[in-house]
């Protein structure tokens, strides 16, 4: 009797807590967040604290094939993982000083703002709301990616008007959530949304046939498309249909107001699509760096150019960190051709070919 | 023979409520056995085979595998001879570790680790064997019982220091059944010693400390493990102090803070009902010899109320062992999420969940069924429940 | 001067004194430590004003509210409560029956039924809750696809898209809510008139006859009961009608269901899980209640000629239930927050719904509060009627 005293006791001065802070003065709230601040000391950089540390901290997928899974000799791979490769190979010299941390799409960005890892690559989208009300920065985009529709072949399914009163399966904490209620609600169409938490159940119930779509990016539905059993009828079994649902660019994001460590992650993503554009690859980078063919292939691998002086651009790390980078993963060619050609995720006139071959694949000038 | 049948019909068949309720079983034993059956024929094991590594201690790196066995090693000594020397084991009881041990080894034995868990079983045997011998003086049998006691209670400090001693893998990478283990230990080691302060608190006469006491353990047990872990993701980062660097500090410790206060909660409640058992007389007599509060406690009161709540407590602490799966909210590859991850490994895998599950079950069945036999016998010599 | 310092001398030495001091430190610790958090605390976005906005995504699973995506936060966290709430009710007497089928099954001389029982009780004591519930997910996905579904006579649909079964549903007129009002205070009213009937029984004596046969309070209760509910049903023109389950498909071929009283296999995995789970302890404490009882009781019971069935139902159990229902209180408490991992499947209870507004907003420490005081709030109220039915059944036996 007395524990429950004191439980309705506790959830009473708890509610009236909860309710004041529900009509609480924005206004006073935010005047004592300004005073603590003030109070509070300047974090040293990301960039500082990596090299420090010697190894970096990278957020990942552990269930996505392509992008990053988890291997059975414990460690991860994937198109993701290889930029954190990159990023380590270019900061500290050393491709395999990278701590991987396995996130779900709901803790991810959590994960980041807490400084439980310096730098999230896990095929996250660019959205507006994540860039300023996360408090998060995104890098660069390392692939374009669109949200899909995949459904079984025998529904005969051509459209998404097509899916009125379907049953959908959908990751939890993700844009997907959002943009498939907005695409079904505004073409007036009813939908039951199936949420889960992680891959492994959703994959399940769409195997079974619990729904009849399963939404999420377009890659991420052409790695499971591919990997589709035989014995439940192969790849061919499932169509992803044509509409895309969003726009989807991928990269990798870093926190907010950390610029020295933002723009090494940004131009390691820049400097790999260069070295492509370049034709710098992991295997010849070596003998271009020993006698670069001209002055910008110098300036791009840190190199003097016929004994001129070497072009640091004052990121704070190696000047030769570009081609470190190439060095321990290769180009953007050469990683998207180790990881997503596999997966059936054709480059060449999609939105991830160079620009140069009317993609958006694009990266700034190294000057 | 006669009475044989005799007793069969009327135990089965004895009367007609008697014999629906036969009939049923049969029905749920047919149709529980047929489907185990059903599912031992279909079953490829082929997604635990490769995988056994990541299984048992997840991501650790290869270089870094030595450290497991000696830890292997210090424990089975220790309950093997904790058993002989408390259990007083029955042949039936040793059957049933034998047979366990035996299948935990058939399932994790590669060419690789054979010599490790060769030397594992040896040393087993060794300790039961010498315990055995030791306990046969009264003498010796009780300096063992201290040295023993003792190297419990250093247990998680040798776990600790051979996992992380000269450039040990980061806590992030401790994975599989071991992080399971670990983080149990941990959140008992720490969370029983504050459980018992908190239980006294709130038994306490003096008003503030009980009413802090009190709000603690039940805003504790207010709400689920994962809601709390989830704080621990969430917003405990931001709740540490600056100075201890939290940007350093893993998500394995934070589990491990979230876990121990959540223990320390249950047991506090399990230890006062241990308290309130306890009859005024003692009290009363404690405060007559003038004993002080502390010496009142420590001496009279704690040991008494301990021992009636024995089966109780190690029934928290398996629950503690159950619930550490849940850390896969924290994207803590622990067993039970290495477990539902890998049949996404490869195609060939395709719904193979099942014996993943299995094995995965199979690991935290053994561990708590072993401690769940041994709070019956706890509470068998104690003599609990025998009226 | 002296007298000043022996005065202090014996107020140091006071046990009151003491104590003071005692609790007066510990409060500055602790009050310390609470200003160190809210200071804390004030950092982050700590107002609940985000819950207003429209909260934009889609919810399965709704019961007697209805969600569509337009509505606001917090009713997308409201349909999560009553998620919760519809779980926790219907797992908490699926949980209290099994417990004390298997309790008293565990105790029986039919070595089978026992046996089966500490199956039971051993195999899913001791594996975790998580590892269940994704068990029992595959498993009903095992059943059916929707285009092989099997339907009974229009009746049943089972599938694996859930199993839909003939259900009441208000008509056009619109006397739905009215019946189910009138409805309310027939069972009140014929509650009270039983409680009544049976009162005079016991202290008067006094029996209502009809023909020798003897009414008692119940029969009366229950005459009455269904005499002004059938009444008032054809009064108010039939307000309620049998909903039939159907499955059909639309044009583009999409399997629709509709009708019906659903149950879809994420709710039936969470239930069977919590329920088998939870099902073990109340078990045990079922079997370690009747075990304290006295064994003469059940000899007496036998010796005057009672049968097992009826020792059991009326000697045994009803004294048990004294020693019963405070530890399953804790257990009820327990089933309520292992709902919460619903999370791992797609029922979406309110952590689930609190996890996905968390995702949106950014906020997650007001969410958290909310989460908090949503569960302790449930927790109080089934620990209310716990201790009304624990008064109750003390009272009987005293």
């Amino acid at each position: 009797m007395k524990t429950f005293r004191f439980m309705f006791i506790l959830l009473s001065v708890m509610s009236i807590g909860l309710f004041s802070a529900c009509g609480s003065d924005a206004e006073t709230i935010t005047e004592t967040v300004e005073v603590i601040k003030e109070v509070e000391v300047e974090k040293p950089s990301t960039l500082q604290t990596v090299i420090n540390r010697g190894t970096l901290k990278c957020g990942v997928n552990d269930n996505l094939t392509g992008f990053g899974v988890l291997t059975a000799a414990g460690t991860f791979e994937g198109f993701d993982v290889d930029y954190c490769k990159a990023v380590a190979a270019a900061i500290l010299g050393d491709a395999s000083k990278v701590e991987y941390v396995p996130l779900t799409a709901s803790a991810r960005f959590e994960a980041l703002g807490a400084g439980e890892i310096d730098l999230l690559i896990r095929n996250t989208t660019w959205t507006a709301s994540r860039d300023r009300d996360l408090a998060n920065d995104f890098t660069a985009t390392t692939f374009y990616d669109g949200q899909g529709m995949m459904v079984y072949a025998d529904s005969g399914y051509q459209t998404i008007e097509d899916m009125d009163g379907a049953t959908v399966c959908v990751l939890q904490g993700t844009t997907t959530e959002l943009n498939l209620d907005d695409r079904f609600t505004s073409a007036g169409l009813n939908y039951t949304p199936l949420t889960f938490e992680t891959n492994d159940p959703l994959q399940a119930a769409f195997e079974e046939k619990r729904c009849d779509g399963w939404t999420t990016d377009k890659s991420g539905l052409a790695s499971k498309r591919a990997e589709f059993p035989d014995s439940a009828g192969g790849p061919a079994a499932l169509t992803v249909l044509a509409e895309t649902l969003s726009k989807e660019p991928l990269g990798p994001l870093t926190r907010d107001n950390d610029s020295e460590f933002y723009d090494v992650v940004q131009w390691v993503v820049f400097g790999l699509i260069q070295a492509e554009e370049s034709g710098i690859t992991s295997g010849n980078v070596a003998a271009m760096a020993a006698n670069p063919s001209d002055p910008g292939m110098a300036r791009l691998l840190g190199v003097p150019f016929s004994g001129g002086e070497v072009a640091d651009f004052q990121f704070g790390v190696d000047p030769k960190f570009i081609q470190n980078a190439i060095a321990a993963v290769g180009n953007y060619g050469e990683i998207y051709e180790r990881h997503l050609t596999p997966l059936g995720l054709t480059r060449s006139g999609s939105l991830n070919a160079q620009w140069t071959d009317g993609g958006l694949i694009y990266a700034p000038p190294f000057r | 023979m006669q009475n044989f049948y005799k007793w069969g019909f009327e135990t089965f068949f004895g009367s007609v409520f008697n014999t629906i309720i036969t009939l049923l079983s049969l029905i749920i034993l047919f149709f529980f056995i047929n489907s185990i059956l059903g599912f031992i024929s279909t079953s490829e094991w082929k997604v635990v085979e490769v995988n056994r590594r990541l299984l048992l201690i997840g991501r650790m790196p290869p270089e870094h595998e030595y450290r497991v066995w000696p830890i292997l090693w210090v424990a089975s000594y220790l309950i093997m001879a904790s058993i002989k020397t408390w259990g007083s084991p029955s042949y039936k009881d040793l059957l049933f570790i034998a047979l366990g041990i035996t299948i935990v080894c058939v399932i994790f034995t590669t060419s690789s680790t054979y010599l490790w868990v060769l030397t594992s079983l040896l040393i087993c045997i060794f300790s039961y064997v010498i315990t055995s011998f030791i306990g046969k003086s009264t003498t010796a049998n009780n300096k063992n019982k201290k040295i023993l006691i003792l190297l419990w209670i250093l247990l998680l400090p040798i776990i600790f220091t051979i996992l992380l001693i000269g450039d040990g893998p980061k806590p992030t990478l401790w994975g599989g059944f071991l992080l399971n283990i670990i983080l149990a230990c941990i959140a008992i080691g720490f969370g029983f010693p504050l459980g018992i302060l908190f239980a006294i608190g709130r038994a306490s006469t003096l008003p503030a400390i009980k009413i802090v006491c009190t709000i603690y353990i039940e805003t504790i047990r207010g709400a689920p493990l994962v809601a709390w872990l989830l704080l621990a993701w969430f917003v405990l980062p931001k709740f540490l102090p600056q100075f201890w660097g939290i940007n350093e500090v893993s998500v394995v410790v934070r589990a491990m803070i979230i876990l121990s206060a959540f223990t320390s909660a249950y047991t506090a409640e399990v230890i006062r009902g241990g308290l309130q058992s306890i009859p005024k007389g003692q009290i009363e007599a404690a405060d007559s010899l003038n004993l002080g509060y502390a010496n009142k406690m420590i001496l009279i009161v704690l040991p008494q109320a301990i021992r009636v709540v024995i089966p109780a407590l190690i029934s928290t602490f398996i629950g503690v062992f159950k619930d550490t799966s849940l850390v896969f909210i924290l994207a803590l590859t622990d067993l039970l999420q290495v477990g539902r991850i890998i049949p996404e490994q490869d195609p060939e895998f395709f719904g193979r969940q099942l014996e993943a599950l299995c094995v995965v079950a199979f690991l935290f069945w053994i561990i708590s069924i072993s401690l769940s036999n041994l709070s019956k016998k706890v509470e068998k010599s104690l003599g609990i429940g025998i009226r | 001067m002296n007298s000043i310092v022996d005065k202090l001398y014996v107020l140091s030495r006071s046990q009151k004194f003491r104590n003071l001091i005692i609790q007066f430190i510990f409060l500055i610790f602790v009050g310390l430590f609470v200003y160190y958090l809210i200071s804390k605390a004030l950092q982050l976005d700590i107002t609940l004003g985000h819950f207003v906005s429209r909260a934009g995504f889609g919810i399965s699973h709704t019961f007697i509210v209805d969600y569509t995506s337009n509505d606001s936060r917090w009713f997308a966290y409201f349909t999560g409560v009553v998620n919760t709430i519809r779980m926790c009710i219907v797992g908490i007497i699926l949980a209290t029956i099994l417990g004390t089928i298997m309790g008293v099954a565990r105790l029986s001389k039919n070595i089978l039924f026992s046996t089966i029982s500490y199956l039971y009780v051993e195999i899913l004591r001791n594996t975790p809750l998580l590892i269940q519930i994704i068990f029992w997910q595959i498993v009903f996905l095992q059943l059916p696809r929707i285009s092989e579904a099997i339907t009974f006579k229009d009746t049943v649909v089972i599938s694996n898209r859930g199993i839909l079964l003939p259900y009441a549903s208000s008509t056009e007129n619109g006397y739905g809510n009215l019946w189910i009002g009138i409805i309310l205070i027939a069972i009140i009213a014929s509650l009270f008139l039983s409680f009544y009937i049976n009162k005079r029984e016991d202290i008067h004596g006094k029996v209502i006859k009809l023909y020798n046969f003897k009414l008692s309070g119940n029969i009366i209760g229950l005459i009455i009961f269904f005499t002004i509910a059938s009444i008032s049903f054809f009064i108010l023109q039939k307000p309620y009608d049998i909903d039939l389950p159907s499955l059909y498909q639309n044009d583009k071929g999409t399997y629709l269901q509709s009708g019906g009283f659903e149950f879809t296999p994420e709710f039936g995995a969470i239930l069977f899980a919590l329920v088998m789970y939870t099902g073990t302890f109340i078990t045990e404490i079922v079997r370690g209640s009747i075990q304290s009882l006295p064994k003469g009781q059940t000899e007496a019971a036998l010796a005057i000629g009672l049968s097992n069935y009826q020792t059991m139902t009326l000697i045994i159990l009803p004294q048990a239930l004294r020693s019963i229902i405070p530890p399953l209180t804790n257990q009820y408490l327990n089933l309520t927050k292992n709902s919460s991992l619903s999370v791992v499947i797609a029922y979406p209870e309110l952590f689930m719904v609190s996890r996905t507004i968390m995702n949106n907003s950014g906020h997650a420490l007001p969410v958290f509060f909310l989460i908090l005081v949503t569960y302790l709030s449930l927790s109080l109220v089934i620990s209310i009627v716990m201790n009304i039915l624990n008064r109750r059944v003390t009272r009987i036996g005293a």
